[in-house]
């Protein structure tokens, strides 16, 4: 979005390691003082204390879905679009932009630096934002956002390959308390709920958190795959995720995480079986801190409703979401509660700790990298000594002269790009990109100002209407 | 997906469904915008199809698939375009269309490397869908099969074969494909969510993904190079403009075994979840440099080397939707995006798919087929106009590479650290260039370094620290086996051609004394 409505205040930035003084450390940091760490939103609540009571949306709301397209936040969020513009709950439309990266933890630390006050932006979020906030030592968490509503719930389950030798839970936990290291659990990536929950199941029965192989794929999909094609002992998975497969009659479910049987009738839970462990992983929406009561209350009228609606109900059923609705003031307890249990978890399984069950540890590749940039450098250095002595008068003055002509057109490209980064962030993207271009076009040698300056101005405009009008992108 | 004789009534009934003027317009408008995303510089298919699915709201399932169809396929193509034309690819499995694509642009050919990609393209999409549609049940129990051990074997086999592909000495594609990895390896591990390499930097947590590194690595670095005055002869070949598409009888040969053969890769691959296009377009282009009688002309503009690795991609984008069909499991970023778009439509894709919804999916087969050839139809006439813009100045071109490079950095997930991260790869490729090493293993080394460490530390957790996992399946031995091969093989032909190099040196070196 092109509207600049931020004031920069005061820049802070807390970086907890040691900066190395290298090229992209400093770039960042630069690029990080430009966006401003701290920003006051023009609609920040009021310090009259006078609270509005009616407020309304003006302009679109920007929802941001903490992951990259696909995967259970981003269904939630176009599913919760969906819902509202079908049955026009909102005056204004909704659009849908994901930011994903380290377990949501990008899109909190946006939410909460950049969009401070921001009554238009809303951001959904889950279990795995709490876990990944701990484990990534963020230095934002649940907390530091204003919460709207939980809006869904997905108990955990154990499930085996139809084919598998353990086909009840007695089973496979009467091994897994004599031989913990011989059960191979696939979920998804490290300090999320599969993992949290099965290490609740084994400080449940005693086995020590890191006698629990869990070996972790990229998506919910690929762990799937693994635990069909007998890759792995057994799965731990969300019940919606792996519904149609159980149908399907291709793997088993043994268990269920839920107080009582109201996923599956058939299906028993793990407290039933002497296991105490009941878990939920939920998914909800936040707004960033600093709007006013008035804005709260809007959006979680707006989420009652969203939830009441025909859609929203039917995409519940069709994806075996709980209906797990709680707005203020049982959300933020609830959220701090979260937390606080997921830390006690986190903290007795050692997690980002530098501890792996496959006994290499992840530092086992980055060194023998390092060895092999080594000797790939001895490959290239020691030949090329020794043909020095064939190939003496080849760097010639011409040669030279081009080099330095290259170092020259380089730098001045690199600063010019630099510039422009900056630029798109401090003054927008309307403006920097016909100077841009002009400016490169110039370095590469064009010499026709006036035929430029025109192309560089249709080719921004061009830009801007496919990205921000067609395509619905926001340009820097 | 019954018997075999019930497919074709099964099929027509699906055409007869889908075939209607109103969905061709869709499969039109979605070919179209494909293309046209696709062409931008880090919007491939699967950031196309989510950012265009808020159009489809209130369409019915049927019109809304064909138009997916369309925006798959013509954002495949679209990332073709600008690698041919300007040695930029429009997302990561367009990057080897540029080793020969760009060159043959170069020699004015740039329509013919054009008509290579988009037949390329039609034949890899309907082979994947006739495959999608007479076999998919029994490919899914193979895809099955790859657990780590095997996925590991699998990618070592290809980062061997193909990290040589245009190196000019072993030891420096050695260092390019290393360096690659290890920045593959920059973010939070998955096993242990550690984060590495990141030097405190939250943007890097997420690590370096594939998509940022081609447009960093060649998109990026392509401008730098010309800006730095690198590229005399990069310029010149603009006069020339592109106009000629005609290929010769020798050359439709080559394609025709090419088009073939990066078939028949890409389908497998893609049907592999968590491998896709990019792998496949790479493995092919390796294979047809290993099969071809002038391996050394590769590089330097051979219409098989544009042939091979775009009918490659899209059998691959195909492929992806077997194990999305069959088992419901996406395999790939597009397949998850249409995970969500089916599952809008009430839709759950997965082995009950057919029985509960049958005329739908034959429905959106016969979508596939027909936006395939939409691909084509529609294409084929705008090679002409497409390969116009290189009668643009250069400058002008190369500015506007690098404006569309920082957007498509910045849209991926909107956030300005990737553009920084881009414009660091950038120099990267600069200085690579500058000293004659290898640009592609560095993408290569990103893009399967973290996948073979990590299938390399699964497999070991699965077995208890037990080495034997990984050569104790038959699959996985031979893997390994014909990985070994190819790495003696290429240090044999390398120490060969040094001593040709060396003796050759001497005797000049002796006639100058």
């Amino acid at each position: 979005m092109l509207h600049i409505n931020y004031l920069k205040t005061s820049v802070r930035h807390n970086s907890r390691d040691t900066i190395i003084p290298d090229l992209l450390v400093r770039l960042t940091f630069v690029i990080a003082l430009c966006c401003g760490q701290a920003v006051l939103a023009k609609d920040s609540p009021s310090l009259s204390g006078a609270v509005e009571l009616k407020w309304k949306p003006v302009k679109p709301i920007t929802l941001l879905v903490p992951s990259n397209p696909g995967g259970g936040w981003d269904q939630t969020g176009r599913f919760m679009q969906r819902a509202i513009s079908e049955h026009n709950l909102s005056p204004v439309s909704i659009e849908v932009v994901n930011r994903g990266g380290a377990g949501g933890t990008i899109a909190l630390a946006e939410l909460v630096e950049a969009y401070n006050g921001d009554s238009h932006r809303l951001m959904i979020t889950g279990f795995g934002m709490v876990g990944s906030a701990l484990m990534h030592g963020s230095e934002y968490s649940l907390s530091s956002v204003t919460p709207i509503a939980r809006l869904t719930g997905e108990f955990q389950v154990i499930a085996v390959s139809a084919d598998s030798p353990y086909q009840t839970l007695e089973l496979l936990m009467d091994v897994f308390k004599k031989t913990p290291e011989s059960i191979s659990w696939a979920g998804g990536s490290a300090g999320g709920s599969d993992q949290i929950f099965i290490v609740q199941v084994a400080e449940a029965l005693g086995i020590p958190s890191e006698k629990v192989n869990y070996v972790a794929f990229t998506g919910g999909g690929e762990a799937n795959a693994a635990l069909m094609g007998n890759q792995v002992t057994a799965g731990i998975t969300g019940f919606g995720e792996i519904k149609s497969i159980v149908d399907s009659g291709r793997v088993k479910l043994l268990a269920v995480s839920s107080d009582s049987r109201i996923v599956d009738a058939e299906l028993p839970t793990f407290k039933e079986k002497g296991i105490d462990v009941t878990f939920q992983n939920w998914r909800g929406i936040v707004a960033p801190p600093g709007i006013t009561p008035a804005q709260k209350s809007y959006y979680q009228g707006l989420f009652v409703k969203a939830q009441k609606s025909e859609l929203w109900q039917q995409t519940l059923r069709r994806n075996e979401w709980q209906d797990s609705f709680m707005i203020d003031p049982e959300f933020k307890a609830f959220l701090d509660a979260n937390k606080s249990k997921t830390q006690v978890t986190l903290a007795s399984m050692g997690i980002g700790k530098s501890q792996d069950i496959s006994a290499i540890g992840p530092y086992f590749f980055p060194k023998l990298i390092g060895l092999g940039l080594l000797l790939a450098s001895l490959g290239i250095v020691i030949p090329a000594f020794n043909s020095r002595k064939f190939t003496k008068n080849a760097s010639s003055a011409e040669a030279q002269a081009n080099a330095q002509h290259l170092w020259k057109g380089f730098g001045l490209t690199a600063l010019i790009f630099i510039i422009y980064i900056v630029a798109l962030s401090q003054i927008g993207f309307l403006i920097s990109t016909p100077i841009f271009i002009v400016a490169m076009a110039y370095v590469i040698g064009s010499r026709q100002l006036v035929r430029d300056i025109i192309f560089a101005i249709i080719m921004t405009g061009a830009i801007y209407v496919i990205f921000e009008k067609l395509l619905q992108v926001s340009v820097p | 997906m019954t018997a075999s004789a019930s497919v074709f009534d099964n099929l027509i009934a699906g055409f007869s469904i889908a075939a209607t003027p109103e969905n061709l317009l869709f499969g039109i408008g979605g070919v179209m915008l494909g293309t046209a995303v696709g062409v931008l510089p880090g919007l491939g298919p699967a950031v196309a199809i989510s950012l265009l699915l808020p159009l489809t709201f209130g369409l019915d399932p049927v019109s809304a698939f064909i138009m997916f169809g369309g925006i798959y396929y013509g954002a495949m193509y679209g990332g073709a375009i600008t690698a041919i034309l300007v040695n930029t690819p429009g997302d990561s499995s367009a990057t080897v269309t540029t080793f020969d694509g760009h060159p043959l642009a170069k020699q004015g050919r740039a329509g013919t490397a054009l008509m290579a990609a988009i037949i390329g393209s039609f034949i890899g999409g309907t082979f994947a869908t006739i495959m999608l549609m007479l076999v998919a049940p029994g490919l899914v129990e193979i895809a099955l099969k790859f657990g780590p051990p095997e996925y590991f074997a699998l990618m070592l086999l290809a980062l061997v074969i193909v990290s040589t592909v245009g190196s000019s000495t072993l030891a420096k594609a050695l260092f390019a494909t290393m360096l690659g990895i290890g920045i593959g390896m920059v973010g939070i591990d998955l096993q242990t969510g550690e984060a590495r390499m990141t030097f405190g930097i939250p943007e890097l947590y997420s690590g370096v993904n594939v998509v940022l590194a081609a447009i960093g690595l060649f998109a990026v670095g392509q401008a730098f190079w010309v800006a730095s005055g690198g590229l005399e002869d990069d310029k010149k070949h603009f006069s020339e403009g592109g106009k000629k598409m005609r290929m010769t009888r020798p050359e439709w040969v080559r394609s025709g075994f090419a088009w073939v053969r990066g078939t028949v890769i890409g389908f497998f691959v893609g049907i592999l979840p968590g491998s896709g296009g990019t792998l496949a377009s790479f493995l092919s282009y390796g294979v047809e440099k290993r099969f071809s009688k002038h391996p050394e002309k590769f590089g330097t503009g051979v219409v098989e080397g544009v042939a091979a690795p775009e009918a490659s991609n899209n059998a691959a984008a195909g492929g992806s939707m077997v194990p999305l069909l069959a088992l419901g499991i996406p395999g790939s970023a597009t397949t998850a995006v249409m995970l969500v778009a089916f599952q809008m439509y009430g839709l759950q894709p997965g082995p009950l798919l057919f029985e509960n919804s049958g005329d739908l999916v034959w429905a959106l087969i016969a979508s596939l087929y027909i936006t395939n050839v939409l691909l084509v139809v529609l294409n084929l006439p705008l090679v002409g106009l497409w390969a116009k813009l290189l009668e643009l100045p250069p400058a002008l071109i190369y500015s506007s590479v690098l404006v569309f490079s920082t957007l498509g950095a910045y849209t991926v997930k909107g956030s300005i650290g990737d553009v920084a991260i881009v414009f660091v790869l950038g120099l990267v490729a600069v200085m690579l260039r500058r000293f004659q090493f290898p640009v592609a293993p560095v993408l290569l080394g990103i893009l399967l370094g973290p996948l073979i460490e990590q299938e390399f530390r699964r497999s070991l957790s699965i077995s208890g620290g037990d080495y034997s996992i990984l050569y104790s399946s038959p699959l996985a031995a031979t893997f390994l086996a014909v990985s070994i091969i190819s790495v003696i093989g290429s240090v044999v032909s390398n120490l060969r051609a040094k001593r040709k190099l060396r003796l050759a040196q001497t005797t000049a070196a002796d006639i100058a004394d």
